[in-house]
C-alpha cells in the first residue's frame, strides 16, 4: 500500500527510533489518524504487516486509546474539558453551549463534517481554565462568547491561533515564588538552545560528565532530598541506586510527560518553555545508571509540546549534548519522544512502559520493580518531567543548597499549578513546605468573589480535598501525609463555599470510571458503580443508604486494585463522604441545594 | 540433578516447606487450602487482575494477591482471617455489579466457578441497584458463543489461545468497564477452533455451541474416556445423557492431555448419533445388501469362510485390521487370522514405522521412547517431517509447553512452513522426500543434500549436539533404515535421547504392537522365530503359519490377480485407503465390520454393524506407546462391539471345525492375556483403572532381520487437517460446520 | 372417701368436656364434602397436580433450567430442554422446556419443585383425581400440565 510521502517517513523514522518494532505501534496509529481523520481498516492491516503484527494485536490496541478512532470525526474536532478544574470555572456550561451551538452531542459530527465534539478529561489546560482543544489547539480561558468566536473562524475556514502559550505559567513573580526550575519562563526564545546555554544551561551535564562520577551523581541527588514529582514523592536518588550496575542488558531513562492528573499542568510549561532542561537532566540522569537511550513519553494531546521537544533535541544533538561521545567524556546518550493517544493510566509508570512498547496501557505486576525489570525487560529508571527537570539545579548548585530550600527530607522547590476559585489561579514556583492557606489567600490573590473557602484539593484529583479549616498546613509530603491527604502532583484545586461537594465528588469519580483500564476487577466495577451512584444521587434520586453505600465501595475498592488508579479513586471519594457527609444528606430530598432553587433537578 | 533448594513458610499457622519459588497459591492449593482465584491459570502467565486471591502478610500493610506472591523463608500467610474474607466477599459483589443473573439460563450454571464462589464467600443480597450494562450474545462460530454481559474479564481465554495455542485469536477491546474480549476477525473467529477459551472460561461468557441449551450439568453421566480420532490418545470426559452424547470437554484436566483437547477431540463426538449409521447387518443377496439376524449373518461368514479355505487353502484369505479398534479387539483379529484360519495374511493401514523403531531401538526400548508428558518437560526437540498442529495437536500443544514452561528450543526439518515454524529455534526447509536423506545425514555425515541445506543442517547438528536430553518426533516421512539412522544419530547425543514416531489414527500404535503385520507377531516378534510362534501358538492352541504374509496393497492385488478369494475387513476402508479403484474383480467375497456405509462396505457382501470407541470397554495405545483405558459411554441398538463380533464368529468357525473357539469372554480378559503374553505390554493395571496412561516398551529382537527402505506406499500418514479425520470424520457434522473446515474427507 | 369423691366429680366433669364437643358438631355447621356430588373446597396452598405457567405475553414462564428435577426428591421430573429462535419462541429466556414430564406414580407433592423454580413457572394447582387403572397414563407431558393459552395478548413490539 502506497502512503503518502509525509506519513511514510514518519513512519520509517519512528521505526528507527526503538529496538522493538511494536513499539512504534502507537505513534503510527496517531499520526496515521492525523492524516486520514481516522483510522480504517485497511490501515490496520498495513500497519499490522509492517510491525509483523497480527491485525487484532492492532486493534487491541487502537481501541484502548481514547485518542483514536475508527471512523471519521469532523475536520475540526473539538474538545471541551469537563474535568474538575474546567468545572469549577464553567466547563460543563461551555460543554453545553458548544452542544447547542454545533447541534451535536458527544462523539457526534456535523452534518457539514465540519465540527465533531467530544467531552474530555483533563487536557492540562487547569490554569487556563475553563478549555477547549480543537484538534491540537489549545484555546483557554474561554467563555460561551469566546468560544462562539473560535467556532466561527473554523466554521469560515480559517484556523484561529491557539493560545500562544500555556496560560497561567507566565506571570508577575510573586514574591514568595522561588524560581529554580522555573526561571527560566518568560525569558524571549527561552526554549532555544543558544538563550538557555546562556542562563546557565547544560553547566550541569558539563560538571556531572566531567567531574563527577556515576555513584557521586547519584549520591548528590540523594542528599538534596529529591522527591519524586509524579506524585508518589518516591526519592529520586534512591530509585536511581536500585538499577543493578552489573547488569549487561542495556539500561533505559523514561521521563513520564504522560501529564493527565486532574488540576495538574506544570510538565506541559516545563517541556515548552525549558525543553533543554529537560533533556540535560535526562543525560545526567542517563549517565548516573550508564544508560545510553532515553525516551520521553509526551501524552498525545501535548502534541505541539511534543514538537518543541523534538526541536529542542535536534538543537541538543546538533551541539554536541546527545548523541556520541557527550562533551568529550566518552559517554553516549540516545534520547528520542514518545507520543501516547489518550490514557491515564498510562501515567501509572509499569502501565506507561506497556503503552510504549506498543500494546495497551495495563500495568504490570511488581516487583519486579522497573529499576530491575522494567522497558523491553531491561533496567529502567522512570521520572517525571518535573523530577528529571530539577536534576540540572541540583547538580549545579550542589545538594545542599537545593535541599535546603525545603524543610527537612523534602529537598527544593515545586510547581504548583493553583486552579479553581481563586483570583489568580497560575503555575507558581515555591519552596516546599510552602503554607497552603498563604499560597492561596496571598499567592493566588485570594477566593474569587470573596466568597468563603469551602475545601482544597492539595494535589491532583487523586489526593483527598482538605477542609477549610484544614488548610493552615506546610505543603510538604509528610505534613500532608499527616493530615490525610498526599502532596500528589501539585495540582492545588480551590473550591469556594458555592461548590456543591456531591457534584465535585461525582466529577471525579466519573473521571476515573472512564479511565479506568479495566484490567482489575475493583477499580473496573467500583469506579464505574460509584460514577453510578453519584449520577443518580446528585441528580435527586439519593437512597438514605447510598451514602454508607459510596464510602463501603470506595473503601472496599481501596488498597485492593492492582495499580494505584484505583486508591487514586477511592482516597478523594472517601475523604468527601467523610468530611462533607452533610452535604449528601441535603441531596436527600430530591435535589441539589447547591444550585438556584428555581431549577429542578433530577428525575 | 541437583539439589533443588526449597524454603519454608507457614500458612494458616502451618509450616510448608516447598520448592523455592513456588507461588503460595500453588503452595496453599497442594496442601488443601481454598485460595479462590479467576485470572490465575496454572501454566498460563500471571494476571492478578481479579483480586480474588488476596491474603494476609505478617510485616505487609495490605492484602497480596497469592497469585504473584512466590513463598519466601519465614513468610507468614493467612488465608482464613476477617480480613481476607470480606475482600473475597467485596470482590465478588463488585463482580456480580454487571454480570447478570441468569443462571437457570446459562449453559455454564452448575459448573461455573463465579456461582460457586458466590456460594461460598459471597453476599446473599444485592446492592446494586443501578442498570446493568449490557449487549447482545455473540456467535462467533458455530461452536463458539461469547455473552459479554457475563465475562468477567479474567483474561484466560486470551492467554490461552496466545500462549498455549500460539493462535492469538482472542484480544481485548475498549477499556474500563466497558471492556470486552474481541475475536480476531471483527464479528468472527478466524482459528482452529480448538475451544480451550470455552473450558478455561469461569463463568458463562464463552459457551459451546455444540451443547447450547441441550442440558445441564448435574444431569449427565460422565465418562472419562479417550478420544477416537487421531493418535494422541487424549483423555475426553463424554457427558452422557439419555444414551445421547451431549458434549465432549476436558474440564477435569485429567489424562496426559491435561487441559488440552482439540477440535475433534471436543466436538467430533456427533458420528456416534448420524444417521447413517448401520445398526443391522446387511447381506448382499440378488445383487443388493439386505437387512438380516445377527444368528444369519454370522454363520453365513463361517460358512463361507470354511468354503474359501477348504477350496483354496487359508493363503486365500485376507485380513485387514482397523487403526481405530481396541487393543483387544487387534490381538483377536490376529488370534483369528492366524490361530484359526491359518494365515498370515494380516495387515492395516500403517501410518507409522513403529516396527522400525522398536527394533532399531532394541533394549534400550523402555527408556527411550517419550511419553507426551516427557515431550512437554523436554529441554530440545527435534522435528522431522508432519505437521503436528494439525495431524497430532498433542504434540503440537506439548511441544509449545516445552517451549513456554522450560524455554526448550524446538528444531524443525520439514518440507512445508508449518505453523510450528513460528516457535522454532531453527527450521530447515527440505525438498519434498529428502527426509530419509537428512537421516542419513545425520547419522552418517554422508549423503547428497543441496548445498544450503547442508549448510543449515550442520548448524542444526551443531545445535542439536549442545543439547541434553532431547526429543526427537518424526513423521511417516521416516521409515524403515531411516529411523535407524535418526536413533544412532540420537545415540550420538549427549544424555538420554527419547523419540516418538508420529502416526494417525487413535490406535495405529495399537494395531502395530497387536501383531496386525505380515511378518510379525503380537509385539513385534518375527512369524519367522520358531520359539515365538510356538509360544503364541500353544496360548492359542493352534499352530502358526511362518510364511510372510501379503500386506494390503499386495492382497488387494492378489486379489485381483484371483489368487486371493476371501477378504474380512475390520474398521477399514482399504478400497479407497489404497486407491484399488473399487473391489478387486477376482475377489469372491468380502466381509466388513463397519459403522457406516464406506465405498468398502459398500460393496461387500456381508457388512456387520460395528459399535464405535465411545460404545465400547478396551485399551488404547497412543503413537507414544501409552496404553488407556477406553469406557463405554453409551450403546447403539442392533451395533455389536468388534470384540464380540470376532469372539462370537470364532465359535462358529470352531463349530464350523475351523480351528478352535477362542475362550476369551470380556475385553478385560483379553487384556489380562495381552498383558501376559505381548512384550512391553504388562502394564499395570491399576494405573490403568485408575485412568492414568501405562507406556509400554515392546522390545524386538532382530531376530536376523535387518531394516532396510520401506516404500512411501507401505507406510504413509493420511494427512489429516484439524478439521478432517479419515472415513469417520465425513460423519462429524459439527466439525463440518465451522468454516475452517475444507470439504475433505 | 374424698379420694372417691375426687374420682367420681372428675369423671364427670371429663364427660361432659367430651360430650360438649360431640354435641355441639351435632347442631352445628357440617363440615364434610360431600365430593364428589359437590365439589371440593381447598386451602389456597393445597399441593395438587402442578401447573406450569405462562407470563403476560402468553409465552411459558418455564426456561428449561432443569432445577425442579435437581430438587425433587422422588425423581420423577424429566426435561428436555432446547433453545428458542427468533422464529418460534416459546419461553421469554434463550432456552425452553421442549419436553417436560412429570409422572405421577412417583411424585410425592412436596412441593421442593415449586421452592426450586427461578422464574414461578411451576406451581402446585388443585387438581387431585388422579386415579387410574393404566400406570402409563399418570406420566402427564407438558401439553397436560401447561396453563391453557387463555390470556394471551397480542404482543407488543
Amino acid at each position: 500500500m502506497t502512503l503518502p510521502p509525509r506519513l511514510e517517513n514518519k513512519f520509517s523514522e519512528l521505526l528507527k527510533r526503538y529496538p522493538v518494532k511494536r513499539s512504534a505501534l502507537v505513534p503510527m496509529l496517531l499520526y496515521t489518524q492525523d492524516v486520514f481523520g481516522y483510522i480504517g481498516d485497511e490501515m490496520v492491516a498495513e500497519i499490522a504487516r509492517r510491525l509483523d503484527l497480527n491485525t487484532l494485536q492492532v486493534t487491541e490496541t487502537l481501541v484502548y486509546y481514547s485518542m483514536l478512532r475508527r471512523e471519521p470525526a469532523g475536520r475540526c474536532h473539538v474538545q471541551v474539558c469537563t474535568n474538575i478544574a474546567c468545572k469549577l470555572r464553567g466547563g460543563e456550561k461551555l460543554w453545553e453551549h458548544a452542544q447547542k451551538r454545533l447541534g451535536v452531542g458527544h462523539k457526534q459530527t456535523s452534518a457539514d463534517g465540519v465540527f465533531s465534539l467530544e467531552e474530555v478529561e483533563c487536557i492540562g489546560a487547569c490554569t487556563g481554565a475553563p478549555a477547549v482543544q480543537v484538534n491540537y489547539d489549545f484555546h483557554e480561558n474561554l467563555t460561551p462568547e469566546k468560544l462562539d468566536k473560535i467556532l466561527d473562524e473554523f466554521q469560515a475556514g480559517r484556523k484561529p491561533s491557539p493560545a500562544p502559550y500555556i496560560i497561567g505559567s507566565i506571570h508577575e513573580r510573586h514574591p514568595a515564588e522561588a524560581p529554580v526550575i522555573s526561571r527560566r519562563f518568560g525569558i524571549p526564545n527561552s526554549r532555544k538552545i543558544d538563550v538557555y546555554r546562556k542562563h546557565e544551561g547544560y553547566q550541569a551535564l558539563e560538571k556531572a560528565l566531567n567531574e563527577m562520577t556515576p555513584e557521586s551523581i547519584i549520591e548528590e541527588v540523594k542528599k538534596s532530598n529529591l522527591r519524586g514529582r509524579g506524585g508518589a514523592g518516591f526519592p529520586a536518588g534512591m530509585k536511581w541506586s536500585f538499577v543493578p550496575k552489573d547488569s549487561p542488558k542495556p539500561k533505559y531513562i523514561i521521563a513520564n510527560a504522560d501529564e493527565s492528573e486532574p488540576g495538574t499542568c506544570k510538565d506541559r510549561p516545563l517541556m515548552e518553555f525549558d525543553p533543554h532542561q529537560l533533556i540535560e537532566g535526562m543525560v545526567i540522569a542517563g549517565r548516573s545508571v550508564n544508560s545510553y537511550q532515553g525516551y520521553i513519553y509526551v501524552r498525545g494531546e501535548y502534541r505541539y509540546v511534543l514538537d518543541i521537544m523534538d526541536e529542542a533535541i535536534r538543537e541538543a544533538y546538533e551541539h554536541g549534548f546527545l548523541g556520541k561521545n557527550i562533551l568529550g567524556s566518552g559517554f553516549n546518550f540516545d534520547l528520542c519522544t514518545h507520543t501516547g493517544a489518550g490514557a491515564y493510566e498510562c501515567g501509572e509508570e509499569s502501565a506507561l512502559m506497556e503503552s510504549l512498547e506498543g500494546k495497551r496501557g495495563y500495568p504490570r505486576i511488581r516487583p519486579p520493580f522497573p529499576a530491575v525489570v522494567g522497558l523491553y525487560g531491561c533496567p529502567t529508571v522512570i521520572n517525571n518531567v518535573e523530577t528529571l527537570s530539577s536534576v540540572p539545579s541540583v547538580i549545579l548548585k550542589g545538594a545542599e543548597w537545593y535541599a535546603n530550600l525545603g524543610p527537612a527530607r523534602n529537598g527544593g522547590t515545586r510547581l504548583f499549578c493553583i486552579s479553581g476559585h481563586v483570583n489568580k489561579p497560575g503555575i507558581y514556583e515555591l519552596p516546599m513546605g510552602f503554607n497552603l492557606l498563604r499560597m492561596i489567600n496571598e499567592v493566588a490573590g485570594g477566593v474569587r468573589g470573596g466568597k468563603k473557602l469551602k475545601a482544597v484539593v492539595p494535589g491532583g484529583s487523586s489526593t483527598p480535598a482538605l477542609k477549610a479549616e484544614e488548610c493552615d498546613i506546610p505543603m510538604d509530603f509528610d505534613s500532608l501525609a499527616k493530615a490525610g491527604s498526599m502532596l500528589g502532583s501539585g495540582g492545588v484545586v480551590v473550591l469556594d463555599e458555592d461548590t456543591c461537594m456531591v457534584d465535585f465528588a461525582r466529577r471525579i469519580m466519573k473521571f476515573y470510571a472512564h479511565e479506568s483500564c479495566g484490567w482489575c476487577i475493583p477499580c473496573r466495577e467500583g469506579t464505574s458503580w460509584i460514577k453510578k451512584i453519584l449520577d443518580r444521587f446528585h441528580a435527586g434520586g439519593g437512597r438514605a443508604e447510598d451514602i454508607p453505600l459510596i464510602d463501603e465501595a470506595a473503601k472496599n475498592m481501596f488498597g485492593r486494585t492492582f495499580c494505584p488508579l484505583g486508591d487514586a479513586a477511592a482516597m478523594p471519594t472517601m475523604a468527601i463522604v467523610k468530611k462533607w457527609r452533610h452535604e449528601f444528606e441535603e441531596h436527600l430530598n430530591g435535589r441539589c441545594p447547591y444550585k438556584p432553587l428555581d431549577v429542578p433537578v433530577g428525575v | 540433578m541437583p539439589e533443588q533448594k526449597t524454603v519454608t513458610f507457614t500458612i494458616n499457622e502451618r509450616k510448608l516447606t516447598v520448592p523455592a519459588g513456588t507461588l503460595v497459591i500453588e503452595a496453599a492449593r497442594r496442601t488443601g487450602i481454598e485460595v479462590p482465584a479467576f485470572c490465575y491459570y496454572p501454566g498460563l502467565s500471571l494476571q492478578a487482575a481479579c483480586r480474588m486471591c488476596l491474603v494476609e502478610v505478617e510485616k505487609a500493610p495490605k492484602l497480596q494477591t497469592a497469585c504473584t506472591l512466590v513463598a519466601a523463608d519465614g513468610m507468614v500467610v493467612r488465608t482464613d482471617t476477617p480480613q481476607v474474607h470480606k475482600a473475597r466477599k467485596d470482590m465478588l459483589e463488585f463482580l456480580l455489579t454487571n454480570h447478570p443473573l441468569d443462571c437457570p439460563v446459562c449453559d455454564k450454571g452448575g459448573e461455573c466457578e463465579l456461582q460457586d464462589m458466590t456460594f461460598r464467600y459471597g453476599l446473599d443480597k444485592s446492592r446494586f441497584v443501578e442498570e446493568k450494562l449490557h449487549s447482545p450474545e455473540q456467535a462467533w462460530s458455530p461452536v463458539v458463543y461469547y455473552d459479554a454481559p457475563r465475562c468477567i474479564l479474567c483474561f484466560r481465554c486470551v492467554r490461552v489461545c496466545d500462549e498455549g495455542m500460539d493462535v492469538k485469536a482472542l484480544g481485548v477491546g475498549q477499556r474500563g468497564v466497558l471492556s470486552v474480549i474481541i475475536p480476531n476477525r471483527e464479528d468472527h473467529l478466524e482459528c482452529e477452533e480448538c475451544g480451550m477459551c470455552i473450558d478455561v472460561c469461569p463463568v458463562g461468557a464463552l459457551t459451546s455451541g455444540a451443547y447450547r441449551y441441550k442440558t445441564r450439568p448435574w444431569e449427565m453421566k460422565y465418562v472419562p474416556t479417550v478420544c477416537a480420532h487421531c493418535s494422541n490418545g487424549c483423555k475426553t470426559t463424554l457427558g452422557v445423557r439419555n444414551n445421547e452424547i451431549q458434549r465432549a470437554n476436558n474440564r477435569d484436566l485429567s489424562g496426559i492431555n491435561k487441559d488440552f483437547l482439540c477440535v475433534k477431540g471436543r466436538y467430533g463426538f456427533d458420528f456416534v448419533h448420524h444417521p447413517d449409521r448401520l445398526k443391522q447387518p446387511l447381506v448382499r443377496r440378488n445383487g443388493t445388501l439386505q437387512i438380516a439376524s445377527w444368528e444369519d449373518a454370522l454363520a453365513e461368514v463361517a460358512a463361507r469362510l470354511k468354503t474359501v479355505r477348504d477350496a483354496h487353502g487359508p493363503d486365500a484369505i485376507g485380513f485387514i485390521g482397523s487403526n481405530r479398534t481396541t487393543n483387544e479387539e487387534n490381538y483377536l483379529l490376529g488370534r483369528l487370522a492366524r490361530g484359526l484360519v491359518g494365515t498370515n495374511n494380516v495387515d492395516h493401514h500403517r501410518t507409522a514405522d513403529y516396527g522400525a523403531l522398536v527394533q532399531a531401538l532394541g533394549e534400550s526400548a523402555g527408556a527411550a521412547q517419550a511419553g507426551m508428558e516427557q515431550l512437554g518437560a523436554a529441554k530440545a526437540i527435534l522435528l522431522i517431517g508432519n505437521d503436528p498442529t494439525n495431524q497430532n495437536p498433542l504434540v503440537a500443544w506439548q511441544i509449545r509447553t516445552a517451549i513456554r514452561q522450560n524455554g526448550a528450543r524446538l528444531y524443525v526439518v520439514n518440507t512445508e512452513e508449518i505453523k510450528l515454524k513460528r516457535k522454532a529455534a531453527q527450521f530447515v526447509r527440505v525438498a519434498s522426500g529428502a527426509e530419509a536423506l537428512i537421516a542419513q545425514w545425520l547419522a552418517t555425515g554422508e549423503g547428497d543434500l543441496e548445498l544450503d541445506t547442508s549448510v543449515e543442517m550442520m548448524q542444526l547438528r551443531g545445535a542439536m549436539e549442545k543439547e541434553r536430553d532431547a526429543v526427537i518426533v518424526f513423521g511417516a516421512e521416516l521409515r524403515g533404515a531411516a529411523i535407524e539412522h535418526v536413533v544412532k544419530f540420537g545415540a550420538s547425543l549427549p544424555g538420554q535421547t527419547r523419540y516418538i514416531a508420529l502416526g494417525d489414527y487413535a490406535n495405529s500404535r495399537g494395531a502395530s504392537d497387536m501383531g496386525l503385520l505380515p511378518d510379525r507377531l503380537p509385539g513385534y516378534v518375527w512369524t519367522s522365530d520358531a520359539a515365538a510362534r510356538d509360544a503364541f501358538g500353544k496360548l492359542w492352541g493352534a499352530s502358526l503359519p511362518e510364511k510372510t504374509g501379503l500386506d494390503s496393497r499386495q492382497m488387494l492385488a492378489a486379489a485381483a490377480r484371483g489368487a486371493l478369494k476371501a477378504l474380512y475387513v475390520v474398521g477399514a476402508n482399504p478400497f479407497r485407503t489404497f486407491g484399488a479403484g473399487g473391489r478387486p474383480a477376482g475377489l469372491d467375497w468380502v466381509v466388513v465390520q463397519e459403522m457406516f456405509l464406506t465405498e468398502t462396505s459398500r460393496d461387500a457382501d456381508i457388512v456387520l454393524p460395528a459399535a464405535c470407541a465411545y460404545e465400547k470397554d478396551g485399551t488404547v495405545t497412543n503413537t507414544a506407546g501409552e496404553v488407556q483405558l477406553l469406557r463405554r459411554g453409551l450403546e447403539t441398538m442392533g451395533t455389536r462391539t468388534d470384540f464380540d463380533i470376532l469372539r462370537i464368529l470364532s465359535h462358529q468357525l470352531s463349530k464350523a471345525g475351523v480351528g478352535r473357539a477362542i475362550p476369551l469372554r470380556t475385553p478385560e480378559a483379553a487384556l489380562d492375556e495381552i498383558r501376559r503374553s505381548v512384550r512391553g505390554y504388562g502394564v499395570s493395571l491399576p494405573g490403568l483403572l485408575a485412568g492414568g496412561a501405562e507406556r509400554t516398551a515392546p522390545l524386538a529382537p532382530a531376530n536376523g532381520h535387518k531394516l532396510i527402505d520401506v516404500p512411501a506406499e507401505s507406510i504413509f500418514s493420511p494427512r489429516d487437517t484439524l478439521f478432517t479425520s479419515g472415513t469417520l470424520g465425513r460423519y462429524c457434522t459439527m466439525i463440518h460446520s465451522v468454516p475452517e473446515a475444507k470439504s475433505e474427507s | 372417701m374424698a379420694s372417691i369423691l375426687r374420682e367420681v366429680t372428675e369423671t364427670i366433669v371429663t364427660l361432659a368436656k367430651g360430650f360438649r364437643v360431640t354435641f355441639r358438631n351435632m347442631w352445628g355447621k357440617t363440615v364434610t364434602e360431600n365430593y364428589p356430588e359437590t365439589p371440593v373446597h381447598f386451602m389456597p396452598r393445597y399441593r395438587g397436580i402442578h401447573v406450569l405457567q405462562r407470563d403476560e405475553q402468553g409465552l411459558e414462564k418455564c426456561v428449561g433450567c432443569f432445577l425442579c428435577s435437581a430438587a425433587c426428591p422422588a425423581n420423577c421430573i424429566y426435561i428436555e430442554a432446547a433453545e428458542n429462535t427468533d422464529a418460534t419462541r416459546i419461553s421469554a429466556g434463550e432456552r425452553y422446556a421442549r419436553v417436560y414430564n412429570i409422572d405421577y406414580s412417583r411424585c410425592i407433592f412436596c412441593g421442593y419443585c415449586v421452592e426450586a423454580c427461578p422464574t414461578d413457572a411451576i406451581t402446585h394447582g388443585h387438581g387431585f383425581e388422579l386415579a387410574t387403572y393404566d400406570i402409563n397414563s399418570l406420566i402427564y407431558r407438558k401439553e397436560q400440565l401447561l396453563q391453557p393459552e387463555l390470556h394471551k395478548k397480542p404482543a407488543t413490539v
